[in-house]
């Protein structure tokens, strides 16, 4: 880093909020994508005038600048491509405000998800989108990638919970969009389009988000199915019943394969598992919901369908599946985790379409997900050190997006476009609607200075 | 003022049948629910997206005005054509192209009226929640347009919620297809949130594809008179506070129940100062769990009386009530200023508290109703439009109701839009960079500026 610059940083964040210690800077070149790049330092900021600042000096000098919250995004949002400074926001961590009468909280973006979940329990009240790094990443982070989670088929995504934003403009500008009330169409909506925004637009300093009365009870059950077709319908059938299950999960064959080869679950190895729970106030009510999503299960051929009979048993499943990830990742030395959403009727044709993917690349494609809003993630299992089956893995994750796309979908629900799948944006969007997404770009960040490199926008 | 020639080209585009410019025409489609009134040059109504997109472009090239219109029953000015130019009616738009129930979607034309897709979707056991007032004439591309709210915003969410994608075309022309027809997309920014509410300056809707939700299987009315305020807001609070969110949760204010109480076969206790109007929605179980708890709530909270529907025919008979308010305030004064803000709900009682203040110093009724839930009011500030000093007292009253609105960190408008009504207050909310990036979205997408010129920023 140039030593006016170092030292004009220092200045505004202090010594103690400024490293390019190397160390630091290897830590700081990746996150939880495939991708890594040394950025030339990092700085802790505190406050806004803290991000106002540093965004001026870097819009000045045209020194990109890299949001960060905790690192965990999947698309490589996070990495600092072109280097430049990484602006570190987990030291903004206060919870500013909690109103259960105004039906909201406002925090500040380095709040960690699982943090306000447990001070909004207190007042029996969560923040529903529930992303799967929930005990780790950041509030900030899922406002920036739009982030989801298993709940997303009855409680919606980030998005439908954001009331308003403060935000630091690329020039250094701190502007406020959004209000605290619980709805509003003064003006633009920016408050959205700041949202999902993964970073390029201005940086977020404060969040004021809409907050849920959180249910006391829930049920869980599992079903088997032996075809992919029985279990991709019993999805349509239950969300079409009038029961919304507030989780709706589907595992795979080889997903299941590898469970059981790390835990003791012993789950029947066929095409198809779909995992639901309902969730209420009383058992009377959620035992009652479930019932009926059994018997759509039974109509569509499910082999064994079993209710959970204890808290225990059910929290076993729900083990299983969130360890899908892990144990997958433990067979070859490189996974790539997808992120596609098609329409819920399609999700069997995804399915076979994988299945036929991985034969024809002999790559290993794991999948699981979101069954209840058509959200899968297709987990790619390969060498990475092997460039046979780094070219088949290429090959392989191309022919999923335009799949996923022929189908009606989109290539990503939850994680973002970032770098991963910036090649694939044209794939989805029409060239005039590059355009526009690209003008919106250039006028709020003429100099490309915020997180260069990602979502296809540099043209 | 459009030429000849440019005229011609039009009528050359979507046939000389769909041009209008006889003074009748241009008349009906000076106005709309707000009654300002402004002259089109002309009107068009166009068959398909491609004939859209060439007269934008033409009046990119040309420079004349065009103005988006569906049913013209907006509140805050949007469909009036307060430049002149080309009113777009989108009548013929008026096809609902796929209700899918497998994946809980549907493709309609912006020209449906809200109330025929609630019907054809509820035909088959879905549920399309946004139920703004004016549903049986109100377009899907105008509610769009205005992220139109509704009584059952508090549960279900507004317009905005429902909508996954839009096929949309430019101002110069080119057509486009934003957002997704899954249930949930992160691909790119969120240009679908950007039209919506955009009250028809960025671009012209010509396809929707909505979210539909499974139609409750039952519901339950229940209304409550108080005392006071204070306690029917309190009421409110502890609702929400037992988890219980309400399909609805309608508020009205005493003035308004003094205005209704002759009409109305239910009687109104004498000492009434608030009423709830409330339904729940869901599961049978659930309902019955839900209407009791409320009824608790209800008789702990000093309610001067309770009354469930026991069927549909008194729940109809509960609903006259909040159906009469609007009408009847004319008792008071002949003419009304309709405003729609909406506060954080804890500050209800104080709002309310100062609208009693505001109307004694100036003398004018102001009765409130609306959405309790949600915090956002519909505040009606009476008066004689043919008095010159009401006139001039009512617009002061404006002001002053938009600074305790945006003290009490509120908004202008929850649901109505900012349009023409409201755009020479968007500053009190709006911070300057907010209006400057606005302005800047607004320039990329309509260089020119010809997309429904002079609303929301003056």
């Amino acid at each position: 880093m140039d030593e006016k610059i170092k030292q004009a940083l220092i200045d505004i964040v202090g010594e103690d909020n400024y490293t390019d210690s190397l160390i630091d800077m290897v830590s700081y070149s990746y996150d939880a994508s495939e991708y890594s790049q040394r950025p030339s330092c990092a700085v802790w900021v505190e406050t806004a005038e803290h991000v106002s600042n540093i965004l001026k000096l870097a819009n000045r000098e045209h020194i990109p600048v890299v949001p960060r919250g905790a690192g965990t995004g999947l698309t490589g949002t996070a990495t600092p491509v072109r280097g430049g400074i990484v602006l570190d926001l987990s030291r903004m961590n206060k919870i500013i405000k909690i109103s259960i009468e105004d039906r909201l909280a406002i925090v500040q973006p380095g709040v960690v998800y699982a943090d306000l979940e447990k001070a909004l329990a207190h007042y029996g009240f969560f923040f529903p989108p529930d992303p799967a790094s929930g005990t780790v990443c950041t509030l900030g982070g899922n406002v920036a990638t739009n982030a989801g989670g298993v709940k997303g088929a009855k409680y919606g995504t980030t998005r439908d919970y954001v009331l308003g934003l403060q935000v630091v403009l690329p020039d250094g500008r701190i502007m406020r969009t959004g209000s605290r009330t619980m709805k509003s169409v003064s003006g633009y909506d920016l408050t959205k389009l700041f949202v999902g925004s993964e970073g390029t637009l201005g940086v977020v300093t404060e969040i004021i988000l809409k907050i849920n009365p959180k249910t006391t009870a829930a049920t869980t059950s599992m079903a088997t199915f032996d075809n992919l077709e029985d279990a991709g319908r019993a999805v349509s059938q239950i969300m079409y019943s009038g029961i919304i299950p507030s989780v709706l999960e589907i595992l795979g064959r080889d997903t299941i394969m590898a469970i059981n080869q790390n835990t003791d679950l012993d789950l029947p190895e066929v095409d198809a598992i779909l995992l639901a729970e309902t969730d209420g106030y009383t058992t009377g009510e959620t035992d009652f919901q479930m019932e009926k999503i059994m018997e759509v299960f039974k109509k569509n051929n499910a082999g064994e369908v079993k209710k959970a009979k204890s808290q225990e048993e059910a929290s076993e499943l729900w083990v299983a599946r969130k360890s899908a990830y892990a144990v997958l990742s433990r067979i070859k030395t490189h996974v790539v985790l997808e992120d596609v959403t098609v329409p819920m009727a399609k999700i069997a044709d995804l399915l076979k379409g994988i299945k036929a993917i991985s034969k024809k690349h002999n790559i290993m494609i794991a999948t699981y997900g979101h069954a209840g809003d058509g959200n899968l993630h297709p987990q790619f299992v390969y060498d990475g050190y092997d460039p046979e089956q780094v070219k088949s893995k290429g090959a392989a994750s191309a022919e999923l997006f335009q799949l996923t796309v022929d189908l009606g979908g989109t290539l990503t629900g939850e994680h973002g476009i970032g770098l991963q799948k910036a090649p694939f944006m044209t794939l989805e969007h029409d060239p005039a609607a590059m355009n526009v997404m690209r003008g919106i770009k250039r006028l709020l960040d003429p100099n490309n200075i915020l997180n260069p490199g990602k979502m296809a926008l540099d043209k | 003022m459009i030429s000849k020639a440019v005229l011609k080209e039009i009528a050359q585009i979507v046939g000389r049948e769909y041009l209008y410019t006889t003074r009748e025409v241009l008349l009906e489609y000076a106005s709309d629910a707000t009654r300002l009134e402004s002259m089109p040059d002309a009107v068009v109504i166009p068959e398909n997206a491609d004939q859209i997109s060439r007269i934008l472009q033409l009046a990119t090239k040309k420079g004349f005005p065009v103005i988006p219109r569906g049913a013209g029953s907006g509140m805050s000015g949007g469909a009036v054509p307060v430049r002149g130019g080309l009113v777009m009616a989108m009548k013929r738009f008026d096809r609902i192209l796929a209700i899918d129930r497998d994946n809980l979607v549907c493709k309609v034309e912006p020209g449906v009226i809200t109330a025929r897709l609630q019907e054809a979707v509820e035909e088959v056991d879905l549920f399309y929640p946004p139920d703004p007032a004016s549903l049986n004439v109100s377009t899907i591309g105008g509610n769009v347009a205005e992220c139109a709210g509704g009584l059952r915003a508090v549960k279900y969410g507004v317009t905005r919620d429902y909508v996954l994608g839009l096929t949309v075309v430019l101002p110069t022309g080119e057509i486009i297809n934003t957002g997704v027809e899954t249930m949930k997309g992160v691909a790119g920014y969120d240009l679908t949130r950007l039209i919506i509410g955009s009250e028809g300056t960025l671009a012209v809707i010509t396809a929707v594809t909505l979210r539909l939700v499974p139609k409750p299987a039952a519901n339950k009315t229940m209304i409550a008179f108080f005392p006071d305020v204070s306690s029917a807001v309190e009421v409110v609070s502890k609702i929400i506070r037992n988890k219980i969110i309400p399909a609805i949760l309608e508020f009205i204010d005493r003035q308004c129940l003094d205005c209704i109480r002759e009409e109305m076969d239910l009687p109104i206790p004498l000492k009434a100062g608030a009423m709830l109007l409330i339904e729940v929605d869901g599961d049978i179980d659930l309902v019955g769990r839900d209407a009791g708890k409320i009824r608790e709530v209800c008789e702990q909270g000093k309610a001067l009386k309770f009354q469930g529907a026991a069927n549909t025919e008194e729940a109809d008979r509960l609903w006259e009530a909040r159906r009469n308010v609007s009408p009847s305030l004319n008792k008071l004064r002949p003419h009304k200023i309709s405003e729609d803000i909406v506060i954080p709900r804890s500050r209800l009682s104080d709002l309310v508290a100062f609208l009693g203040n505001l109307s004694q110093k100036y003398g004018l009724p102001v009765p409130a109703f609306g959405h309790a839930g949600d915090g956002n009011l519909h505040v009606n500030i009476m008066l004689d439009k043919n008095n010159p000093r009401e006139v001039e007292d009512a617009q002061v009253m404006v002001r002053d109701l938009f600074d305790k609105v945006i003290q009490m960190g509120g908004t202008l408008t929850g649901e109505h839009g900012i349009g023409v009504t409201k755009a020479p207050y968007l500053e009190m909310e709006i911070p300057r960079a907010g209006i400057e990036v606005m302005s800047r979205i607004k320039k990329a997408f309509d260089p020119q500026g010809i997309l429904n010129p002079g609303k929301i920023f003056v």
